[in-house]
């Protein structure tokens, strides 16, 4: 199985990005070489790494974060306060169910939500590893199996309520989320979003394994594509592609 | 000059398809050989053709349709028992400025946007909608092609987003393009990424009083030629404006 190593941000100041991140989720960041590392002082969170790399421009960026925290709009003031920008808030509205999260750029232009669902905890955290993608249920069970975590079942009344406010079978396929074992975060959340598809993935998630070769065969053939083997620095690490194209790496 | 000459969508059944937007926007449906037509029986909107053609599958559809609605809530209702679908209904909100529109698909699960603002009388087409990444360069290109004038950008509107922590490229993420006097329907670009299908679900067709000449004048300014087709009455050229978007040139 996979177990999730950290979220890599390529950066061309990751200086600047790791201090707008560490103040943003209250996390503790460290250099480590060229590089920043920020971690979650409780222990909790995922791990955030910041890398000097090439980005390709994207319109809409493939994986993204979603930030819980305890209150959206007095956080969209200190984001903006930390040097990130607003794009707008959305809500959207489907019968009875309501949504509302503000999206915002980190100063590299990386977009990002905040949200404050109903169970948020009290404190700031990231709530959702998110990928856009073609087909959401598809992905998602690929990265169940990846992760060795259940896969969810959509809760068969929240499908209802969405049926009778006029939803077609094809639209409740537009959505769907993954979380480990016991409710812990970050969940992987898929939406059917057509996405840009860059050279250079701005974000993009690393995994650690006990067994890469293993874990190389069985992804294979669950439909994930390997790119290439590095070695560098005593670490030897596997770039792979999920079977929607996302790069991820395994080390 | 281009004139707009209908909004085409490629169907699978396009009698339902025509059936369902004559009804959603009160026009008069007429069969035409194997397609149909929809006309706007006060002689003000866009004529709809509908086609019987292959179209690809989209996530996100590179041009889709904004209808101007008096009331957006009883609307939804009435689109549903007309056999559409329901996405969404989704706010924007910038500092002060916000909207709301309600995300709509009709029976082949082409897009389309409900908004209501006030005075609205009865509905109406008020956007054809481009996703693109370029929007100002875009909607420039369009703007010239239909002879439309520049459209100043809102320095007051731009001050607001500003105001209200909004950068680059975000402040440079929509333009709108005008037909003088008020006309429409409207053009309005926004950057988004869209899906890029073989065969478009939705693509617009122009006449011209010069054919050729106009299709010099477009290449020139960035839009390229993919072929002539020559019916019995009828010749006209397919282009694609300077983001692939395809349309035609009769």
């Amino acid at each position: 199985m996979l177990q999730l190593l950290h979220v890599t941000f390529a950066c061309a100041d990751p200086g600047r990005v790791s201090e707008f991140w560490s103040a943003l989720l209250d996390y503790e960041r460290a250099p480590v070489g060229d590089s920043w590392i920020a971690t979650d002082p409780r222990g909790e969170g995922a791990e955030l790494f910041f890398h000097r790399l090439e980005k390709s421009r994207t319109i809409e960026v493939p994986i993204h974060l979603d930030v819980n925290v305890p209150d959206r709009e007095a956080e969209l003031e200190r984001v903006l306060g930390l040097g990130g920008r607003l794009v707008e808030t959305k809500s959207h509205r489907i019968g009875e169910l309501e949504e509302t999260w503000t999206v915002m750029r980190d100063p590299e232009g990386n977009g990002f939500c905040l949200q404050t669902p109903p169970n948020a905890l009290p404190h700031r955290y990231v709530g959702n590893v998110t990928f856009s993608c073609a087909e959401p249920v598809e992905l998602g069970r690929f990265w169940a199996s990846a992760l060795g975590w259940p896969e969810e079942e959509i809760d068969a009344e929240f499908l209802q309520q969405l049926r009778d406010a006029g939803l077609d079978e094809w639209e409740l396929t537009s959505f769907f989320a993954i979380r480990p074992p016991g409710g812990g975060r970050p969940r992987f959340l898929f939406q059917r979003r057509e996405k840009s598809r860059p050279q250079s993935y701005p974000v993009q998630v690393d995994f650690r394994t006990d067994d890469p070769e293993a874990e190389l065969a069985r992804l294979t053939q669950a439909g994930a594509s390997m790119v290439e083997t590095k070695t560098a620095d005593e670490r030897t690490s596997t770039v792979m592609r999920d079977p929607e194209g996302n790069p991820f790496r395994i080390e | 000059m281009l004139r707009l000459q209908h909004v085409t969508f490629a169907c699978g059944d396009p009698a339902r398809v025509s059936e369902f937007w004559g009804q959603l926007l009160d026009y008069e449906p007429a069969a035409a050989g194997e397609s149909w037509l929809a006309t706007d029986p006060r002689g003000e909107g866009p004529t709809l053709l509908f086609n019987k053609m292959a179209k690809s599958e989209t996530i996100e559809v590179p041009i889709h349709l904004d209808i101007n609605v008096p009331d957006r809530e009883a609307e939804l209702e009435r689109v549903l028992r007309l056999g559409g679908s329901l996405v969404e209904t989704k706010s924007h909100r910038i500092g002060d400025l916000s909207d709301t529109c309600t995300v709509m698909r009709d029976p082949e699960g082409n897009g389309f946007c409900l908004e209501g603002p006030p005075n609205t009388e009865r509905a109406h087409i008020w956007n054809v909608t481009f996703a693109c990444a370029a929007p100002r360069e875009l909607g420039g290109f369009w703007a010239n092609a239909l002879g439309w004038p520049d459209e100043e950008i809102d320095e007051s509107i731009l001050q607001q987003f500003r105001d209200a922590g909004v950068g680059e490229p975000d402040l440079s993420g929509f333009h709108l393009a005008r037909p003088p006097n008020g006309g429409r329907p409207r053009f309005y670009f926004h950057r988004r990424e869209k899906s890029r299908p073989e065969s478009y679900p939705i693509h617009l067709d122009f006449a011209t009083d010069d054919r050729e000449a106009e299709i010099q004048r477009l290449s020139r300014a960035g839009a390229s030629g993919v072929e002539t087709k020559k019916g019995t009455n009828l010749t006209f050229t397919i282009m694609r404006d300077p983001e692939g978007n395809p349309f035609c040139v009769g």
